[in-house]
């Protein structure tokens, strides 16, 4: 028991960070990404045996984590439409900087993407490598590729236009 | 003017971080385990109780009538098929696994989960309410044969009014869940397109 918990404490320092944002990234709310979260590293503890000796752990505690996401967006989809901005905003009140500022913005342009967009490109942000990426979202690599491009050619644009304003 | 490595340094540069530790999300696993548990166990127990009570009010009491046998029997089978669905319900929350799989198998499972869960909430459950209906219409065969009749009148209405009362309540239940799963569905066909 007590090998499994340092186990599994070790898997969460090392991946918890990178999930926490891709929650982020997909909620677009502080709160609903700890509960994601949360949520995600509970499965994993529930299938801690199934991972051992596997090589890419990571890619399994993603793909909970995309799963989870999807799942929450049942449920929370319409205040999330409605409030997302809102809440972004709120959330980054208390420290008001350039850089704040402009995590926020990148935030909310995030927001606007379509769901499996939002995913793909919290993980390419976090520097997660394309055939990892394509294993956990079962995208061909060949076509993951080509949305990841598009992806990152709309996210800037967004940004852009944003920043304009 | 911003290009994407110049988003992806904002974004390396981002502080957010989550607010959990291990040792919180570990509470909470245990928490949550003993939670369904617990219920799971209070049911069980309630259940079993109710189903020994019957057994005993049908072997001791000196039935006349066949309609009371079945009566009895239909209701103790009513009450072992709640609690076989309660574990059911607890074996796929505890041992689910199909969160491993990629999205798009995951989410074609999450259409089947949530379509059995509104067979269960609708022909299910009403097939269970007439069943137990059924048997205390065919148990109050025998009272009102042996019974004073007010006994009869008394116990009768307090059935239908209890039925009236749970068909409303799941009226209104099965009206919401029905459009939330229609929602869920709808976004979850939506999703899956974008996964093609």
């Amino acid at each position: 028991m007590l090998n499994k918990e340092a186990f599994f404490k070790e898997i969460f320092q090392a991946n918890s960070k990178k999930i926490y944002h891709l929650c982020y990234g997909y909620t677009g709310d502080e709160d609903a990404a700890n509960d994601l979260m949360q949520e995600t590293f509970m499965k994993v503890w529930q299938n801690l045996d199934k991972f051992r000796n596997q090589a890419m752990i990571s890619t399994w505690i993603y793909r909970i984590a995309v799963n989870t996401c999807l799942s929450w967006l049942r449920v929370e989809k319409r205040q999330a439409k409605d409030e997302l901005t809102d809440n972004i905003i709120e959330n980054k009140k208390e420290e008001p900087s350039e850089k704040n500022e402009q995590i926020a913005l990148l935030y909310k342009c995030i927001s606007k993407l379509e769901e499996s967009e939002r995913i793909i490109i919290s993980m390419v942000l976090d520097e997660v490598p394309y055939p990892e990426i394509a294993d956990i979202s079962g995208i061909s690599e060949g076509n993951l590729r080509v949305k990841i491009h598009r992806i990152k050619s709309k996210l800037t644009e967004i940004y852009n236009r944003y920043e304009r304003f | 003017m911003k290009d994407f490595d110049a988003l992806k340094d904002i974004w390396t540069a981002q502080a957010a971080v989550p607010k959990l530790s291990p040792e919180d999300t570990l509470r909470k696993v245990k928490q949550a385990k003993a939670g369904y548990a617990n219920k799971l166990l209070i049911e069980s127990f309630l259940m079993g109780g109710i189903v020994l009570f019957l057994a005993g009010v049908w072997v001791f009491s000196p039935f006349v009538l066949w309609t009371s046998h079945v009566s009895l029997a239909l209701l103790i089978v009513c009450c072992i098929y709640y609690l076989f669905v309660q574990f059911n319900d607890y074996r796929g929350i505890t041992h689910d696994a199909n969160y491993l799989e990629q999205p798009e198998k995951y989410i074609t499972y999450l259409k089947q989960h949530r379509s059995r869960r509104y067979l269960l909430n609708t022909r299910t459950y009403a097939a269970y309410s007439v069943s137990i209906g059924l048997a205390f219409a065919l148990y109050f065969i025998e009272v009102f044969l042996a019974a004073p009749l007010w006994q009869t009148i008394a116990g009768v209405s307090f059935t239908i009014a209890w039925f009236v009362f749970c068909f409303i309540w799941m009226q209104s239940y099965r009206k919401r869940e029905q459009e939330k799963l229609s929602e869920m569905i709808l976004n979850l066909e939506k999703i899956q397109k974008q996964f093609d």
